[in-house]
């Protein structure tokens, strides 16, 4: 008998999006090992995998069939008794749906605005406002607004196999079979709903060209009408699909093939036979599949995973939905003729028991001839330009040419001979690669924004070459620069090259209405962003489907700092203070004590309890207990250790209900959580009342306070090793931090595994899956051939935009037109503090004219002062600016690109910085690297000088160099990597000079450093940008902090830090009022100071006394800010200023918008600023009214003392808040009086009558004090417009013994207090383990580093607090101010215990709102 | 749960369910029916091949429990 062959024709990938367990590579790596012909990826109504299927299949050699499964909403012939097609329950709508969405609000207001609007003014005793020659009040649309999302969403969790629409597999035979499949899909997701595309037979006989269709195993139409006893029905059903996609003799020309596939479930023999005999009688050709889910038999565990994901539920809930065997792995030819229905014979249905075992046996036959036939050739290059119009008479290239020649002649006086020289070599290129329409796109594009005045500039590679400058596609001079073009473009490329164009974040969209404009909507299309797992997100779902409790999953998932699920274990390991759980048996002596340590992390109770819900949680099978029922809390221990664990400074113990202090719970925990990890923590830890420490055992107490014994958990435990001593305790906290990750290997069942182990191995196979579809920010598909024939495309969640089911690197791979086009919320920024130039100062900017090198930009940029430049404003760049000291736009440059992870895990960094500061003389490893590397000091910074070595160096061609450098960064294979290797040796030693030793320590470096390089283009066109911000904050602080507030979010640092910084610098900022504050931020006038900017301070801070103009009445502050006079606080001296800052430009303030308040969002916008201009609102009534604000965010309005211009108390103004509300809106003591549910209400409906009562008088309340006034506007805004909140302090502080952060760079270094708001905290990968914190003061931010064991240490304290009172070492480097933390706690527990005010809730709970975790 | 009494059975040589033997009694038997289950991986794994068989006298419900080895008698219907 020859060998038999079988291809797998019927298969999900984990593209099926929780529907399949194994990646594309996975299956095709499997099917090669198993030495199938061919492999057919069906994922579930999308060919969202088939890119990188048909990529991984190739590689592989083997043979790919693209194909899709659909599930069909009718049947095939008439289902009147729904055997087919089930019936299900009811379609649930969204929340958000018109039900009880915006309507009512909607409704409300068209109804009878105006007229409340009047009877509540009178109400609250104001005169009625007149009504005419105002502008028309807006209505509050939100129904309408775009982005909201579709209100009908099928909800199909809970919903298994059985219960929904027959399966159908369609599998493309050729390229018009693709086209149809595209087709068909396109059409289904755009009548269905987000992701439940509406396929109908009508449908998918319109689209059947070169399509091949299996019937779909056990839920398809025939088989599902088999199994109940619809003999007829099926035979009806079969002869439809037969006549729609064709009959013929055998798998070649057949269209239509019944599915046999057994998966020993019951029935399947008598299924199988019953199917093979029907086939035989209606003479149809059958295949065998094996209606794959996961790739290896092991993988079953995955799936149920994933499955359980899927429909929101627990393995253990999930058995009506859960395949009830594994037999869904790809399983090889020999196995599958094993397969058994030979058995089957034995039912006494089908005694032709031969007959059915050759049948079975031709399937597996056929199938694999049938892939044989199907061939798709995803090679779409010949359709990729959507045809650009160019004049008549004209190619694309001739009129390129003339574009570029007119560019020159505009961008260069002269034109030099090394221009046309450039110019003609890249159009020489271009002419050759036949790219000239993609340019002309681009540059239409660029034509378009800029008739607009959309800002724009092109970045990354595209900015390397002259052609793209003179087009004004980039803004960076490339031979100024010594850009290298080849790094765009070169010959030897095979993928395409990529623009990314940046706009103004708040105008991209108008350019991408361009596009689909003009290239018409059926060739223009997003591309999709696939949302994979990442390890918090996988962390929670595994968690929740292999049954943790949420409290306990949330706390995990909320100790992660990684983004990797692979990497979750070092996480929790190193710091989590869970790493007991993960602790194999065996795994060392020390494993109880380090699980000690590690609680300590945590806290003390309640990563005590977290540590005893283990001991409890687990039964002797190492499983995890469900369902509670364990033995009584010790209440004792639990309250004992809580009233134990204040801190050592002396502070109040703060316990709290729930028995968990403040240091320990903190806002990550739920009231839930901590009943939770109680009920659970049968034996809870004892904690030191001195240390706050969890006691070693032989301290422990029993219940009766005996002298306890620490009783090892049984063996067969598996997840607990045994305790040890006291010392072992201390010792392994430090041995614990092991930042280093420990990835283990993978595979294999999980069977044998504890939980938590079993937890993060799921976490660490789920990582990567694809989780759903989101939009891509800005990748724009462009074509020549209708989207359609190319990609299936699916509705986006924005109504009207349509996505195409290929992401990012999909289209890349098909060598499609991609145009990046990206939203840069730097340039929106600048935009708008240009125009408030204009509008303001009457100064027209013009960003490109301003001079190059203005000495006191760089001085400012030397001295760190750069919170709010583009780029160079991060923690990191502070930290090296006063080192590297840029003074030239190049330096800039080598700023920009420096101050990344590659070149800091590459020891790129201090060379550079020590050499520019001369500490160290600039080297070249060869004479010949000099011209190469001049710019950089030696350093390899750029992928252009990785090229340029390979040409200049080592002899290569530039489409080589280009090669050679995508071989290093990718490290692809070893022998490529040799072959490189070889050559570059070679060729270097063919320098005079060169030694093989030089030789090859230049490879090893140009390797070392290919993989993580950064494009020179990309960082000039940074840099360039990052000189314009430094300019404008320089010059124009006051418009540029509007421009940077109301881009957010963008940046480094929250908004808080950016008011503050500008504050420092004198800029008056006023708060946010009603009355006065548009919906956006804006420039208020409000007098020019007394002292200039320059000269006018003393050396001391003093000025000279003038008062300068009063402030206006109701600007909302009393004084303007001074400006700080430090090393970090940059204030432009008088000549300068006076050439380029516009005289009036220190006169105007900065008015806080009401968009800061949350809770307003966009749909506020037209209402709130239409009412403002109508007019000042004068009573709470008035407010309620004209606005239509919910109450709770007119009480944040309220906190954030947006209402203190409405001339009354803010006590008084919440007591009125509820009565106000409730009148205006038909609401009886903040309830709804409408109808129950929501529904469709009328106008009046519920509304009291108007009594015209006066409003309750409110009793006398007391003032709000100053502290509890900045709590309620950083909890409300996450700042205030007065006064930095560590100011509130200041006196305690001082009194305590901390200085101010203006004050460290004066004093000597050495031990340190220090008091602040943590505003940003930074965990680098590349620092292994160190923890960076920005903290603020009234003053200015100081750097902040906590080593690793430091870090253990004080997790629990710096993760939940932001406001920190810190013990430290000062470093001085130069200008560079370190705080080396060795104590942290709580500020306002210190200050309280200081005699400090008492702390208001505000503050307290503010935590991290404002914070930005990087 | 319950432990499920456990049986002899006989195979012929292709591996065939043929007969069970149970209270010292043995019943040849067909099989009518079988599926295979496989479980709680996440607690401790069941893998079970149940056969529904009927005999003379019986209709059973059998399986191997595929991580001992031995067969059981889940059910017999009279």
């Amino acid at each position: 008998m020859p060998a038999l062959t079988y291809a797998e024709l019927h298969c999900h990938s984990n593209f099926s999006f929780l529907d399949g367990a194994s990646a594309p590579d996975q299956l095709v790596e499997r099917a090669v090992e198993l030495g199938l012909s061919g492999l057919a990826i069906t994922d579930r109504g999308g060919l969202y995998g088939v890119v990188r299927f048909a990529a991984a299949a190739r590689e592989a050699g083997l043979w790919p069939i693209l194909g899709v499964e659909l599930e069909l909403v009718d049947a095939a012939v008439a289902d009147p008794a729904r055997v087919v097609v089930p019936a299900r329950r009811p379609v649930r709508r969204g929340a958000s749906g018109p039900a009880d969405g915006g309507l009512p609000l909607h409704a409300r207001h068209s109804t009878f605005g105006p007229r409340t609007g009047a009877s509540a003014a009178t109400l609250a005793g104001a005169r009625p406002r007149p009504e005419e020659g105002l502008p028309a009040r807006p209505r509050p649309a939100r129904a309408l607004l775009p982005g909201r999302r579709e209100t009908v969403k099928e909800d199909l969790r809970g919903v298994g196999e059985r219960q929904r629409g027959p399966q159908l597999v369609l599998l493309a035979r050729d390229g018009a079979g693709y086209r149809s499949l595209c087709r068909l899909l396109s059409h289904a997701n755009l009548a269905g709903t987000k992701r439940v595309p509406r396929v109908t037979h009508a449908l998918l006989g319109q689209h059947t060209e070169g399509l091949v269709a299996l019937s779909g195993g056990r839920q398809g139409e025939i088989a599902r009408r088999l199994l109940v006893g619809d003999r007829a029905g099926a035979m009806a059903a079969a002869a439809r699909l037969a006549e729609l996609y064709g009959t013929g003799d055998g798998a070649a020309t057949s269209g239509f093939f019944l599915e046999l596939t057994h998966h020993l479930l019951p029935d399947d023999d008598w299924l199988v036979a019953e199917t093979a005999e029907l086939a035989c009688g209606m003479g149809l050709p059958v295949v065998v599949t094996n209606d794959v889910r996961y790739a290896r038999p092991e993988d079953r565990e995955l799936y149920d995973v994933v499955t359980a994901i899927a429909h929101g539920r627990t393995l253990d809930g999930l058995a009506d939905l859960r395949r009830p065997d594994g037999e869904s792995y790809l399983k090889s030819a020999p196995e599958l003729a094993a397969m058994p229905p030979g058995e089957a014979g034995l039912h006494a249905a089908h005694p032709a028991q031969p007959a059915l075992a050759r049948t079975w046996l031709e399937g597996i036959a056929s199938a694999a001839e049938l892939a044989g036939t199907c061939s798709v050739d995803l090679g779409f290059e010949q359709v990729r330009f959507p045809g650009f119009r160019v004049p008549a008479g004209e190619t694309p290239f001739s009129h390129l040419v003339e574009l570029c020649q007119s560019g020159a002649r505009r961008r260069y006086h002269p034109l030099t001979p090394a221009v046309v020289r450039q110019l003609a070599h890249e159009l020489d290129v271009i002419e050759r690669t036949g790219l000239a329409e993609f340019f002309l796109i681009c540059w239409d594009l660029m034509q378009f924004a800029k008739a607009q005045r959309i800002p724009a500039q092109g970045r990354g590679s595209a900015a390397g070459s002259i052609v793209a400058y003179v087009l004004g596609i980039s803004r960076v001079e490339p031979i100024r620069h010594h850009l290298l073009f080849e790094r765009f473009i070169n010959e030897g490329r095979t993928t395409y090259p990529d623009v990314d164009i940046d706009f103004s974040s708040e105008r991209r969209e108008e350019v991408i209405q361009y596009i689909y404009r003009k290239y018409g909507p059926e060739h223009t299309g997003m591309v999709c962003n696939l949302v994979t797992y990442r390890a918090r997100s996988a962390v929670r779902e595994v968690g929740s489907a292999l049954g943790f409790p949420r409290p306990l999953v949330d706390r995990v998932a909320k100790a992660l700092e990684t983004y990797d699920s692979v990497m979750v274990r070092r996480d929790l390991e190193t710091d989590g203070g869970f790493a007991e759980f993960f602790r194999r048996p065996g795994e060392g002596p020390q494993a109880g004590a380090a699980a000690l340590a590690g609680a300590r992390g945590l806290g003390s109770v309640a990563g005590s309890a977290v540590l005893a819900a283990a001991r409890g949680l687990v039964d002797p099978m190492g499983q995890l207990r469900h369902g509670g029922g364990k033995a009584p809390i010790p209440a004792r221990l639990l309250a004992g250790a809580g009233a134990g664990a204040g801190t050592p400074s002396g502070s109040k113990p703060a316990v709290r209900a729930g028995g968990t202090s403040d240091d320990e719970g903190g806002p990550g925990d739920t009231p839930a959580s901590v009943a939770w990890l109680a009920r659970q923590g049968a034996e809870a830890v004892a904690v030191d009342p001195e240390s706050g420490m969890p006691l070693p055992p032989e301290r422990a107490t029993d219940r009766l306070g005996r002298p306890g014994r620490w009783d090892p958990p049984s063996p067969s435990a598996g997840t607990i090793g045994r305790g040890g001593g006291a010392k072992d305790a201390s010792n392994s906290s430090v041995a614990r931090v092991e930042p280093e990750p420990r990835p283990r290997p993978r595979g294999g069942s999980t069977v044998g595994m504890s939980d938590w182990e079993r937890w993060l191995e799921m976490c660490a196979r789920i990582d990567g899956f694809p989780r759903h579809l989101s939009i891509h920010s800005g990748g724009m598909l462009v074509t020549a051939a209708p989207l359609i024939d190319i990609a299936p495309l699916e509705r986006a969640t924005m109504p009207g935009r349509v996505v195409v089911q290929f992401d990012k690197r999909d289209v890349e791979t098909l060598k499609l037109i991609k145009l990046d086009l990206l939203g840069l919320g730097m340039l929106a920024a600048i935009d708008e503090t240009v125009q408030l130039i204009e509008s303001d100062c009457a100064v027209c900017l013009d960003l490109d004219r301003i001079p190059e090198e203005i000495p006191e930009v760089f001085r400012m940029l030397q001295a760190a002062d750069t919170v709010g430049v583009f780029q160079v404003e991060s923690r990191a760049q502070m930290q090296t600016l006063p080192k590297s000291r840029p003074s030239t736009l190049d330096d800039l440059v080598v700023e920009v690109a420096i101050i990344r992870p590659g070149p800091i895990q590459g020891n790129a960094v201090h060379p550079y910085l020590r050499r520019r500061q001369g500490l160290e003389p600039v080297a070249y490893l060869h004479p010949s690297l000099e011209p190469v590397l001049k710019d950089s000091l030696g350093v390899i910074l750029y992928q252009e000088q990785v090229m340029r070595i390979a040409i200049e160096v080592a002899g290569f061609t530039p489409a080589e160099s280009d090669g050679f450098r995508r071989a290093m960064g990718t490290w692809r294979s070893n022998r490529e990597m040799e072959k490189l290797h070889l050559k570059f040796v070679d060729g270097a030693l063919r320098q005079p000079g060169m030694s093989p030793e030089m030789a090859e320590e230049l490879f090893r470096q140009v390797a070392a450093f290919a993989s993580f390089g950064f494009a020179k283009s990309h960082a000039a066109a940074f840099a360039r940008t990052a000189y314009e911000s430094s300019f404008l904050k320089l010059f124009y602080p006051t418009q540029f902090l509007v421009g940077l507030i109301n881009a957010q979010p963008m940046g480094f640092y929250p908004v808080e830090v950016l008011v503050n910084d500008a504050r420092r610098h004198g800029v008056a900022v006023l708060p946010i009022d009603v009355n006065a504050s548009a919906w956006r931020t804006t420039t208020e006038w409000v007098g020019r100071p007394g002292w200039t900017m320059a000269g006018a301070i003393g050396d001391d801070g003093s000025h000279d006394g003038d008062p300068g103009e009063p402030i206006p009445d109701g600007a909302g502050i009393t004084a303007r800010p001074r400006p700080v006079r430090s090393g970090a606080c940059v204030i432009p001296s008088a000549e300068p200023r006076d050439r380029y800052a516009a005289e009036g430009a220190m006169g105007w303030g900065v008015r806080l918008g009401l968009r800061l308040v949350k809770g307003i969002g966009e749909e506020h916008r037209e209402i709130l600023d239409a009412e403002l201009s109508r007019g000042p609102y004068r009573t709470l009534a008035d407010v309620v009214d004209r606005t239509g604000l919910p109450e709770e965010t007119l009480e944040r309005l309220i906190r954030a003392g947006a209402l203190d211009s409405l001339g009354r108390p803010r006590r008084e103004l919440l007591w009125q808040l509820r009565e106000v509300t409730g009148a205006s809106r038909g609401r009886v003591d903040g309830r709804s009086t409408g109808r129950a549910g929501g529904g469709r209400r009328s106008a009046a409906a519920g509304r009291p009558l108007s009594l015209h009562l006066p409003a309750t008088q409110a009793p006398l309340l007391p003032e709000i004090s100053e502290p509890e006034r900045i709590g309620d506007a950083y909890a409300v805004v996450g700042l205030d417009a007065r006064r930095q909140v560590v100011e509130l302090f200041r006196e305690s502080l001082v009194r305590l013994g901390a200085v101010t952060n203006a004050d460290l760079s004066g004093r000597r270094p050495g031990p340190v207090r220090i008091g602040g708001l943590v505003v940003t905290r930074q965990h680098p990968t590349t620092a292994k383990g160190t923890v960076f914190l920005a903290v603020e003061d009234e003053t200015g931010m100081v750097n902040v580093t906590l080593w690793p064991d430091t870090w253990a240490r004080l997790r629990g304290v710096v993760r939940r607090h932001a406001l920190l009172l810190i013990d430290g070492d000062l470093q001085l480097e130069g200008q560079v101010v370190n705080v080396i933390a060795r104590g942290v706690v709580p500020l306002p527990d210190a200050v309280a215990s200081a005699g400090g005010p008492e702390t208001p809730p505000g503050i307290r709970q503010q935590g991290y709102a404002g914070m930005r975790r990087l | 749960m319950r432990e499920h009494p456990s049986i002899d059975v006989e195979l012929d040589p292709e591996g065939r369910l043929v007969a069970i033997r149970w209270a010292g009694q043995r019943e040849p038997v067909e099989v009518c029916n079988r599926w295979r289950i496989e479980e709680a991986w996440w607690r401790g794994p069941i893998a079970r091949d149940y056969f529904k068989v009927v005999g003379r006298r019986w209709l059973a419900l059998v399986y191997l429990d595929r991580v001992s080895g031995t067969w059981h008698l889940e059910r017999l219907y009279d």
